[in-house]
């Protein structure tokens, strides 16, 4: 009888701690989303005030620029552009590891003007690296069901990675109807991969590999990122090794419903 | 071209933003918190604020609310900006009664699209 209440004492004992310590770590887990929330709070803030002076220097609105000054803002605009879509993948990546989940805002939108959107802070940087950008948006596009400020950032980390690493020849995007969905893909010819190497480049964590473990480097927070995000979205995102170094980037967002 | 009041406590993205919208043609004011946010509003009369999230001394969600519950400013439109710090931000902007959300960092192009997307609203 006393060993048996001895027993029941242990047991509840037990997951009294265990529940405890459950507590504790979700208590843990919170500060530390609360923490890296702040901390991206007090990243957007620069990174927004700095992206807006370097654009109203560039379009004018503090008076003429020199136009051989013009090449440094340029070059500034094109870095800024990464850093802020750098931020903006830190967020969700950040929301995904600490909070398990993520909300996307999906709303019809123009494919085209996104597109618009993703290209206009990158051209100017194609143009500095010496790197012929090409695109092809077909007309008619139907409305897209997709996250305003999330595609644009993934379409130009896609554009980013191409010109990264094009070995030679253009970057091409091509933005066109397949079924159900909106394909852009960009293609460009870089280092030959194989396909269990392109496989390897879009998983979440493919960029924390050892660095002497890389066979291709990836930008920003890497593809993997991207191809969750579009998942998320009810699309895809797939990399497609061809010959002599040929790789085409497809991120496949759906259609959006008829209204 | 509209009266616009830019509600931050950061006194160079207001900057920013105020010469890229007077030359636009935009008439613009500030407020640096929540409170002088209110008072702005309701001596003002803006038909838009772009009212940041994280404010001093009352959020950009209560500010929202207290324009929406005012009679003088309950038809003002509001566009909240967010970090995207929370999960949930946007949910709880349109919650508060804002009529659309930007997330920051932004540029000038997207600023303008959406002020005028939400100036079109009826």
């Amino acid at each position: 009888m006393a060993a048996g209440a001895f027993l029941a004492g242990a047991v509840l004992g037990a997951a009294a701690g265990a529940g405890l310590a459950a507590w504790a770590c979700a208590r843990a887990r919170l500060r530390r989303g609360r923490l890296f929330s702040f901390a991206l709070h007090e990243v957007n803030t620069p990174a927004t005030a700095v992206n807006m002076t370097v654009i109203n220097l560039l379009t004018g609105v503090f008076g003429e620029v020199p136009a051989d000054q013009l090449r440094w803002l340029e070059m500034a605009r094109d870095q800024l552009g990464r850093l802020c879509g750098l931020t903006g993948d830190l967020r969700d990546l950040t929301h995904l590891e600490l909070q398990g989940k993520l909300r996307l805002h999906l709303l019809p939108a123009d494919p085209a003007e996104l597109v618009e959107e993703a290209l206009s802070p990158l051209r100017a940087g194609f143009v500095q690296a010496g790197a012929p950008l090409e695109v092809v948006v077909a007309p008619g596009l139907p409305p897209i069901l997709a996250d305003a400020d999330r595609l644009p950032r993934a379409l130009g980390g896609l554009l980013y990675h191409a010109r990264k690493f094009r070995a030679s020849g253009p970057v091409r995007l091509s933005v066109r109807r397949e079924g159900a969905f909106v394909a852009c893909e960009v293609s460009y010819t870089g280092t030959p991969l194989s396909p269990a190497q392109a496989r390897d480049s879009l998983d979440l964590y493919y960029p924390a590999r050892r660095r002497d473990d890389h066979v291709l480097a990836a930008t920003g927070l890497g593809l993997g990122l991207t191809r969750t995000l579009a998942r998320l979205g009810g699309g895809d995102l797939a990399l497609e090794p061809g010959e002599k170094g040929a790789a085409r980037l497809i991120l496949t967002v759906p259609v959006a419903p008829a209204a | 071209m509209a009266r616009i009041l830019v509600v931050d406590d950061e006194v160079d993205i207001v900057e920013n933003i105020a010469a890229l919208l007077k030359a636009k043609g935009h008439q613009v004011s500030w407020a640096a918190d929540g409170a002088e946010a209110l008072a702005r509003a309701k001596k003002e009369r803006p038909e838009l604020v772009l009212l940041d999230v994280i404010l001093p001394r009352l959020s950009g969600f209560d500010v929202c609310k207290l324009l929406r519950s005012e009679p003088k400013t309950a038809k003002v439109k509001i566009v909240m900006v967010t970090g995207l710090g929370r999960l949930g931000d946007v949910e709880t902007a349109f919650a508060s009664g804002a009529d659309d959300y930007l997330i920051k960092p932004f540029d000038s192009e997207r600023l303008f699209k959406k002020i005028e997307k939400v100036l079109a609203l009826p």
